[in-house]
């Protein structure tokens, strides 16, 4: 099983990576970092989910522009960490795992935007309709990851 | 800790944070930055024939807007150097189509009786003769160039050897109507060379002498024993006349004048017996000088005299009515000293 997610992980990353960055889609593309660490979460001690969002954080801010390299670490390590804390309340099923993606995405996007000034910056927009339209798009990509990662599992 | 070693990454330097990202954007996430230059080559490569031929369709227009400038400057600049040269004793006057005549060579000048222009005044751009006023009202007047049919003028050749009448090509004569005129009425035993500068002869009372007609292209077959025509190509050529003067205002002698170093020309020392008179003069006694293309114009030494021509007519031409059909062709310079004509 950590081999499975070890490897879901670094495909999740390379997409990311190479859909926001080498394909230049930016937005376009869902934060499949964020889904691969809501997901590997599930199967996580709290602290190794924060190692796991700290090293997704690393490589999400070398994508960006330096002066907010860290931020993307510490949201990423915090959101691990809650996410691998409330693992026992979130039940399974497509449903509930489509909410606690959302969720996921939508904390992660009010924290790093908080911290780095851009909800002053964007303002309601980005609080109303960026960041959930943002979290919506990641977490139907993140349950279609799920449903084929499980289906490959059976 | 792993939220511990984070906020030790924010509150990094700016400089060390940035050697940071440096470094993994040069190691790890090399190859994907190397994807993302490619794609944007690529998109560049793919975006550059719509960039590069809206380019070159501004520029396109920027050209052909700047050719047009550089046309509308070159003509003014002539213009206003004949100005300077004429001094006084005209109007300058924007010249345009008239509405449904543009082909009959009619055009609208946008000055009129209020600034002293009155009918039959001659029309001039800085390459020679355009045309004359026909019609004045109070603001605007009408001219008629030398496409109109109707046109007109007593010419001769610069140095004064020949002598004949200016007029537009009877119908469907070479195919020269609108481009070319004719001037007709020259002695058989005087031959002119192609190139030959061809000037208002100053008879007739309507326009002065030594204004440039044109240059003389060659010989067309005259139905006289006695006479010889050539085909003229006109100086003034009918895109050209924008920006024109009118001639007469506020100088009434004017048209007793001679023109001819007004344009920069004079004319080569002739003997008495080869000025004109009732006959036109000997063409042996002073070849014709041929002059050259409006590129190098010729330059010619003054005459030694000349005939004065006679006063300016009352009415020299009948004045076509704007909106209605053209008037009949009157004959040239009519009304005054017909005996000096050229046989």
């Amino acid at each position: 099983m950590p081999w499975t997610l070890l490897f879901v992980d670094l495909l999740l990353v390379a997409l990311h990576v190479v859909l926001r960055i080498g394909m230049g889609l930016g937005a376009a593309a869902p934060d499949l970092l964020v889904v691969a660490l809501l997901l590997s979460a599930r199967a996580l001690a709290p602290g190794a989910a924060a190692w796991l969002g700290f090293a997704l954080g690393i490589v999400d801010g070398a994508t960006l522009p330096a002066e907010l390299f860290g931020y993307s670490a510490l949201v990423l390590s915090v959101l691990g960490y809650l996410a691998a804390r409330v693992r026992p309340v979130v039940a399974e099923g497509p449903l509930f795992l489509l909410i606690y993606l959302f969720l996921g995405k939508l904390v992660f996007d009010v924290l790093f935007y908080s911290l780095t000034g851009g909800l002053v910056r964007l303002g309601l927009v980005a609080l109303l309709i960026a960041a959930p339209a943002s979290a919506l798009y990641a977490s139907v990509a993140g349950l279609l990851v799920w449903l084929t990662v499980r289906r490959a599992w059976t | 800790m792993g939220v511990a070693l984070s906020l030790v990454l924010v509150l990094l330097p700016d400089a060390w944070r940035a050697a940071l990202v440096e470094g993994l954007r040069e190691t790890i996430l090399r190859p994907v930055f190397a994807l993302q230059r490619t794609g944007l080559e690529r998109r560049d490569r793919l975006a550059d024939p719509a960039a590069l031929r809206a380019e070159r369709d501004s520029l396109a227009a920027v050209v052909v807007a700047r050719g047009s400038l550089e046309a509308e400057n070159r003509q003014l600049r002539r213009l206003l150097g004949l100005a300077q040269r004429l001094g006084s004793g005209f109007v300058a006057a924007v010249a345009t189509n008239v509405p449904e005549r543009a082909t009959d060579g009619l055009f609208l000048l946008n000055v009129g009786r209020d600034d002293g222009v009155q009918p039959g005044m001659p029309v001039v751009t800085g390459a020679g003769l355009v045309g004359m006023v026909v019609n004045v009202e109070g603001r605007r007047s009408v001219a008629l160039g030398w496409m109109h049919r109707n046109f007109a003028a007593s010419a001769m050749t610069a140095d004064g050897q020949a002598y004949g009448i200016v007029r537009r090509p009877s119908s469907g004569l070479l195919g020269l109507e609108g481009t070319a005129l004719v001037l007709a009425g020259v002695p058989r035993h005087q031959s002119l060379r192609p190139g030959t500068l061809v000037v208002t002869a100053g008879r007739g009372g309507i326009y002065p002498r030594g204004i440039p007609i044109g240059w003389v292209e060659g010989e067309i077959p005259d139905p006289s024993p006695w006479q010889r025509s050539y085909v003229v190509r006109p100086a003034v050529h009918p895109g050209a006349i924008d920006y024109v003067l009118v001639l007469g205002p506020g100088r009434p002698g004017l048209v007793t004048e001679d023109l001819l170093a007004r344009w920069g020309l004079s004319a080569v020392p002739v003997s008495a017996d080869t000025m004109p008179t009732t006959l036109p003069a000997s063409s042996n006694s002073v070849p014709v000088q041929p002059a050259r293309r409006p590129s190098a114009q010729p330059r010619l030494t003054p005459p030694v005299r000349r005939v004065e021509p006679p006063s300016r007519p009352a009415a020299p031409v009948e004045v076509p009515n704007i909106v209605g059909p053209p008037a009949p062709a009157p004959r040239p310079d009519t009304g005054t000293r017909p005996d000096t004509l050229p046989p």
